[in-house]
């Protein structure tokens, strides 16, 4: 291409740099104490910014981190995208099954946060 | 050194114009702010909130354009961002200043319908459409539930929340076709001020196209592909078919990384299929997409389309298997019947609705006639990105598959509006830039343009600011409800026995945010030929009312009243004589305030 202002941004040729480890403990954080506060109904004001974290956040942080986008418009964009698809998917998961509860859903996406987060430690701490 | 003495002072003016920018943009977006606020409920006018809006409100949009124009134009990237979001607030949230309750009859109704699967836990496709895409639903009760938010607050805000989140999924999507990110914020700043099309309330369709506009963005950047032969000479070697396929089959990745090829190839599935489980039309434009961008060879990953389709076909046989039953999917109508569709039931009304309607045709017609400059100078110059044309392309190319509800051209505009925006971004930005052959050197010719370019911007975002908020808030007279309307059906509730058949004058009503499923709702527009007819119409009502065993409630509000006024669909006296009909036959006033009167008929044992 002849382009100067244009032209897409080269991809990085090697991501070698393993994710950081204390946004990724924090993702495992809520993913246990979040669905634990709606289990046990905590009030609401530490209720609301935790399952917001885990439902809109967490489990797309982790994803994101996993697939080290460096773009930050893409990753801020795929952490809240991925995350709320996750809630999505297991929302209707568990209509399907029957088994819809609030409490449900929450435990549903904090396992698959918690195990992303897990896997991504591991790597790290194999790196 | 004329330099190194200027420079301390040249960096403290520069400072000073910054904060005075941030300043300004503050100060402009408080006022507009302030001017909203001061709107008084209900809102008369035909041309909707636009009218109603004080000059303090257009002196505080106007200058925060201004300021957003000239942080632009000095590269102030955190400044810019900041004042996009402050942009973002006000053009999507304006009506939620003006009015306490969520504007728009459908989100309530979304609240409805997420309130079955709270109380529930289960959806009986049987009910309607939405039960057949439950996923958005399932996970807002999921979400209203487990934090204890009030759905009506989470109904109120939806509309900024899911204007930021577009923001940040357009940035993206430009960010993976150019480096400049003067021409990613102003692609957000036209797509902020074009965007008339109203699907951001709390809706299936307003998350989807979250997920699509993110999973473009991952195949923009991630699943790049770039022929090694060029078309021309695949076909002049090969012929047309071998040709194309030779060509076709020597594409090779940009991204160089293959992990990261296949997250971006995981994450893409993942959020088609959760469009698919949410929204009838959002998956199927998210394929158009993909499918698009194979054909042109810039797909990488063209079994992408395979799954995409097959996961589609699989939730149509499945999951909304009950409603496609008895309501086929695509190629139901031609292109001229969906067109006419379309056009019936949107261009039609008072004189005053129609302006708003032309207002919004204006609109995109005028942001595709900049973007066709744009993409005709980048053609010109050779550095067209066929990706960005394929998919501001691929969308109208789905009128013919389905009227959507007369709504397919208005959702086309949409999913092809970053696209439509982005080219019109770099028209402005870099029309009149020469390729260099010219007798002046480029640099200073680029610079004679500069000030041409920025009032060109700023004139452009003070149209597009009328014209936006003309557009979305055209029909506040009827789309934006009053306390005693609010009031008034939650007294129908409390009066109506379960089962109970409720009907409105209007869709135009805030109700089925509760018992979605305990009640029969229907409206005289439904049951009556438009434009209504007292006499007639009343008769219909009655025949429905009196072949109940329970009682029926007729609920009439004036937003109700003036939807039926400014769509066309009938007049405040025909209202009045209707209401007048049903007082004189068995029809018993049962509750009334200054917005709303609710009648009941209880038929004789």
């Amino acid at each position: 291409m002849a382009a100067t202002h244009n032209a897409p941004p080269k991809p990085a040729a090697a991501r070698k740099a393993p994710p950081a480890r204390t946004p990724l403990l924090a993702a495992a954080a809520v993913a246990v104490i979040a669905p634990a506060s709606v289990l046990f109904a905590l009030p609401q004001p530490v209720r609301l910014p935790l399952v917001v974290a885990l439902l809109c956040w967490a489990p797309g942080y982790a994803i994101a981190r996993s697939a080290r986008i460096e773009d930050g418009f893409l990753f801020a964009a795929t952490c809240v995208a991925a995350s709320l698809a996750v809630t999505v998917l297991g929302a209707v998961a568990l209509v399907l099954v029957g088994g819809w509860r609030s409490v449900g859903l929450t435990l549903v996406v904090g396992a698959v946060t918690l195990a992303l987060a897990l896997a991504q430690l591991l790597r790290r701490s194999r790196a | 050194m004329p330099v190194a003495t200027r420079q301390p002072s040249a960096v403290l003016l520069a400072g000073i114009a910054d904060v005075g920018l941030g300043v300004g943009g503050a100060a402009a977006a408080a006022a507009a702010v302030a001017g909203v606020a001061a709107v008084p409920l209900p809102v008369f006018s035909d041309y909707g909130l636009v009218a109603e809006l004080p000059p303090l409100f257009w002196g505080g949009l106007f200058g925060l354009n201004v300021m957003l124009g000239l942080a632009l134009w000095r590269r102030r990237h955190a400044l810019t961002a900041a004042m996009l979001v402050l942009l973002v607030g006000i053009v999507y949230g304006a009506a939620s200043v003006v009015d306490r309750y969520p504007r728009l009859e459908v989100s309530w109704r979304h609240l409805g319908i997420a309130d079955v699967i709270l109380r529930t836990g289960h959806v009986d496709p049987l009910v309607d459409a939405y039960f057949n895409w439950p996923g958005f639903f399932a996970g807002l009760a999921g979400f209203m539930h487990a934090t204890g938010v009030n759905g009506t607050s989470v109904a109120l805000v939806a509309p900024v929340l899911n204007g930021l989140l577009w923001s940040v999924g357009v940035a993206a999507i430009v960010r993976a076709l150019t480096p400049d990110l003067r021409v990613v914020w102003l692609t957000v700043w036209l797509f902020t001020l074009t965007d008339w099309i109203d699907q951001d309330y709390l809706s299936p369709q307003a998350l989807t196209y979250f997920f699509y506009l993110v999973a473009v963005a991952l195949a923009l950047r991630y699943l790049d592909a770039s022929p090694v032969r060029t078309l021309r000479g695949a076909i002049t070697e090969r012929g047309r078919v071998h040709g194309f396929l030779a060509w076709w089959r020597s594409r090779q990745p940009v991204e160089a990384v293959p992990r990261q090829r296949v997250v971006a190839v995981l994450l893409v599935v993942m959020l088609g299929a959760a469009s698919i489980v949410a929204h009838q039309l959002t998956p199927v434009m998210l394929l158009g997409g993909m499918l698009g961008l194979a054909l042109v060879g810039r797909l990488w990953a063209p079994r992408l389309t395979v799954v995409l389709g097959l996961m589609l076909v699989l939730w149509f046989l499945t999951g909304a298997s009950t409603y496609l039953a008895g309501h086929p999917v695509l190629f139901q109508q031609g292109v001229g019947s969906a067109a006419a569709s379309t056009l019936r039931e949107r261009v039609a009304g008072s004189p005053g609705h129609m302006v708003v309607v032309q207002m919004r045709t204006a609109v995109s017609a005028a942001l595709l006639a900049v973007a066709a400059i744009g993409a005709l100078r980048m053609r010109r110059l050779r550095l067209l990105d066929r990706r960005a044309l394929v998919l501001l392309v691929v969308p109208f190319s789905m009128l013919p598959l389905q009227s959507y509800g007369g709504e397919m051209i208005m959702r086309a505009t949409l999913f092809s509006l970053p696209f439509s925006a982005y080219f019109a971004a770099e028209a402005l930005l870099h029309a009149g830039e020469p390729v260099g052959d010219g007798s002046q050197p480029r640099r200073a010719r680029r610079r004679s343009w500069q000030p041409l370019r920025l009032v060109a911007v700023i004139t452009l975002s003070a149209l597009f600011s009328v014209g936006v908020v003309t557009g979305r808030y055209g029909n506040m007279a009827f789309d934006a409800f009053t306390s005693a309307e609010v009031r008034g059906v939650e007294q129908l509730y409390s009066l109506a026995p379960p089962g109970a058949e409720l009907i409105a004058a209007a869709k135009s009503t805030p109700w089925k945010y509760r018992d979605y499923t305990t009640y029969r709702y229907t409206t005289f527009t439904e049951v009556c030929r438009t434009p209504l007819r007292a006499r007639p119409c009343f008769a219909a009502v009655r025949a429905i009312a009196h072949s109940k065993q329970l009682p029926t409630f007729v609920v009439v509000t004036r937003a109700e009243r003036e939807a039926l006024r400014l769509q066309g669909d009938g007049s405040y006296t025909t209202v009045r004589r209707m209401e007048q009909a049903m007082a004189a036959q068995r029809f018993r006033l049962a509750y009334r305030n200054p917005d709303v009167r609710i009648y009941e008929y209880t038929p004789r044992d």
